[in-house]
């Protein structure tokens, strides 16, 4: 059977009893196994997936199937999975298998969803291309015009997840977002993806990386997809102090086209230095949303030039602290050493790759004595004032539209050493981060050279709905050919 | 601001992570890299924040009750040794 079809299709035609969840399960498994070029899994679970779809069916037959009920989807490195290895995309970790699940993923495994394995990802959620991961690159399932013999990157850090879906070895996908991670490599695959307000989702059970930043949230092909996904992950969860009491809307029920009345505002810091492809993209974004009754407003969010130096201070000051844990003491892979500090200093040398050093460097750096005021303190009062940039503009407008990336996804051998370089791969994602804001990235078309493009939509904090049904407008009038990669 | 080897073996060793004489070198041009970069942020006027308010908004307690099972056997699982239902370390109080 076809597994070039959406979540919300393959779940509408289980419930119709059109097939069943084990020939729909077996065949994303026969999908994945032609495609482990695309090197998208750390973590197979096959055999657990096909038990799992039996049950499903036996649910389906007598009337007890769960919102999710038999659908097969997979789960970033980064959830802790009972009894399943989990990474992180670290050697430090080496076999670590949680004694317990994460809220996130035990959500959608109480919904019916079949986990098909652990995707990849860069380690500890570090990168923007699946470059740092220590279980080698994903491959974008997309190739350019010019070149189709090239290895693209999927984007990052969710590369796995974005790759799996775009390559339709699931229907979607777990993944995280810290500074970008679900919406940048979602406009590199040519699928849709959401990082969610702050707290809505719970990060108990989700390996640390900025405990101020991190954010679960779904990709798939389409809103209404992510919509049913979002609506079975998130929940209110005790275990989590930063989680969110609030009820979780059925943004599936409640999805409709949305654009009438409502003010799209531009910011206009985020037009400087975009290139002819991206003002052409987000012009038709603006032709779409002005055709269907919205008004666009000229904004300003002048404190963008500062987001991701402040992104780049507290961040990694965060992963420091969070990081410090992995000691070789207790669990993951360990390397003796001639007294405790020496043990340690050896585990964390071999067992963390080049950027996550990196980052637990500059994160120890600013954090230091006679350092923390200068860079972190500062960097949290700017991180407020980024707060209040977004607060005025929301009194203006009721969403905000720029391009997700400054391109499409690049080589995975394009020289690229200077760490900063690839920094600026989260240059219109990172805000919404150190805002706490949700937002959703769309795949509207496609660059010069054929690959997938998308537009980023921001709105205040739980207006998840509006971004859904917003989102749903664009794409009507994109009309992407989900299906077009191989 | 300018990072010297001495600031990478003294971050090195916060961070206890051992590094090569040659990591160093290369850890100090990429750090000096990316604060000529951040150093930016000294640019901005933040003397209008005050971070200490609103500090309670948000924050809420939960009882202090154990809920679920806690299995020994299933943390000890990933142990790299262990012996009488504990985990056997590295000397760690000297």
């Amino acid at each position: 059977m076809d597994t070039k079809i959406t979540l919300t299709k393959a779940r509408d035609m289980l419930l119709k009893k059109e097939c069943s969840s084990e020939e729909l399960v077996t065949a994303f498994i026969q999908n994945a196994k032609t495609k482990k070029n695309l090197n998208c899994f750390i973590t197979e679970d096959f055999d657990n997936a096909i038990n799992q779809a039996k049950d499903s069916d036996k649910r389906i037959s007598s009337g007890e199937a769960r919102h999710l009920e038999g659908l097969p989807i997979a789960n970033k490195d980064l959830y802790c999975t009972q009894g399943i290895k989990t990474t992180a995309g670290s050697k430090i970790l080496g076999n670590f298998i949680p004694p317990y699940e994460s809220t996130v993923s035990g959500n959608l495994k109480n919904s019916g969803a079949i986990s098909l394995g652990k995707l990849n990802m860069d380690e500890f959620a570090m990168g923007s291309a699946n470059l740092n991961s220590a279980f080698g690159p994903v491959i974008n399932p997309w190739k350019s015009n010019s070149d189709p013999q090239k290895d693209l990157v999927p984007g990052g850090s969710s590369g796995g997840s974005a790759a799996a879906v775009a390559a339709n070895i699931c229907l979607g996908t777990t993944a995280s977002d810290t500074g970008g991670s679900i919406r940048q490599p979602a406009a590199f695959c040519g699928i849709t993806g959401i990082k969610p307000t702050y707290g809505l989702c719970s990060r108990w059970g989700m390996v640390a990386f900025a405990s101020s930043l991190d954010q679960a949230g779904p990709m798939a092909h389409t809103i209404s997809d992510c919509a049913l996904l979002l609506q079975n992950m998130a929940s209110y969860d005790e275990k989590d102090a930063t989680s969110l009491n609030v009820n979780i809307p059925d943004y599936f029920k409640n999805l409709a086209p949305q654009a009438k009345g409502l003010k799209i505002g531009i910011p206009k810091e985020y037009l400087d230095g975009l290139n002819s492809e991206g003002q052409a993209l987000l012009q038709k974004g603006i032709d779409w949303l002005k055709a269907e009754g919205a008004k666009i407003v000229d904004i300003s969010l002048k404190m963008t030039p500062y987001a991701l130096p402040t992104y780049y201070i507290i961040a990694p000051a965060e992963a420091s602290s969070n990081l410090a844990r992995y000691d070789g003491l207790r669990y993951g892979a360990r390397v003796d050493g001639a007294s405790l500090d020496d043990m340690y200093s050896k585990t964390r040398h071999a067992g963390f790759g080049d950027e996550v050093k990196r980052r637990i460097m500059i994160g120890t750096y600013v954090l230091s004595a006679g350092y923390y005021d200068a860079y972190y303190v500062k960097a949290l009062k700017v991180k407020k004032l980024i707060s209040q940039d977004f607060d005025a503009a929301f009194k203006k407008v009721d969403l905000i539209l720029t391009p997700t990336t400054p391109g499409a996804a690049f080589g995975l051998h394009d020289n690229n050493t200077d760490p900063v370089a690839m920094y600026l791969n989260d240059i219109y994602t990172v805000t919404v981060n150190l805002a706490e804001l949700p937002a959703i990235s769309v795949p509207i078309g496609f660059s010069s050279d054929g690959l997938p493009l998308g537009l980023q939509l921001i709105g205040s904090k739980l207006s998840e709905q509006k971004l859904f049904n917003v989102g749903l407008t664009l794409e009507n009038a994109a009309a992407f050919p989900h299906f077009k990669v191989a | 601001m300018t990072i010297t080897i001495q600031d990478v073996e003294k971050i090195a060793r916060l961070s206890r992570i051992y590094f090569s004489d040659s990591e160093k070198q290369n850890a100090q041009s990429q750090l000096n890299g990316i604060f000529n970069w951040i150093d930016k942020l000294q640019e901005v006027d933040v003397s209008n924040i005050n971070l200490t308010e609103n500090l309670d908004a948000g924050m809420h307690e939960r009882e202090d009750t154990v809920k679920g099972e806690s299995s020994v056997d299933k943390v000890l699982a990933n142990a790299p040794q262990k012996e009488f239902g504990m985990y056997v370390v590295p000397k760690v109080v000297e």
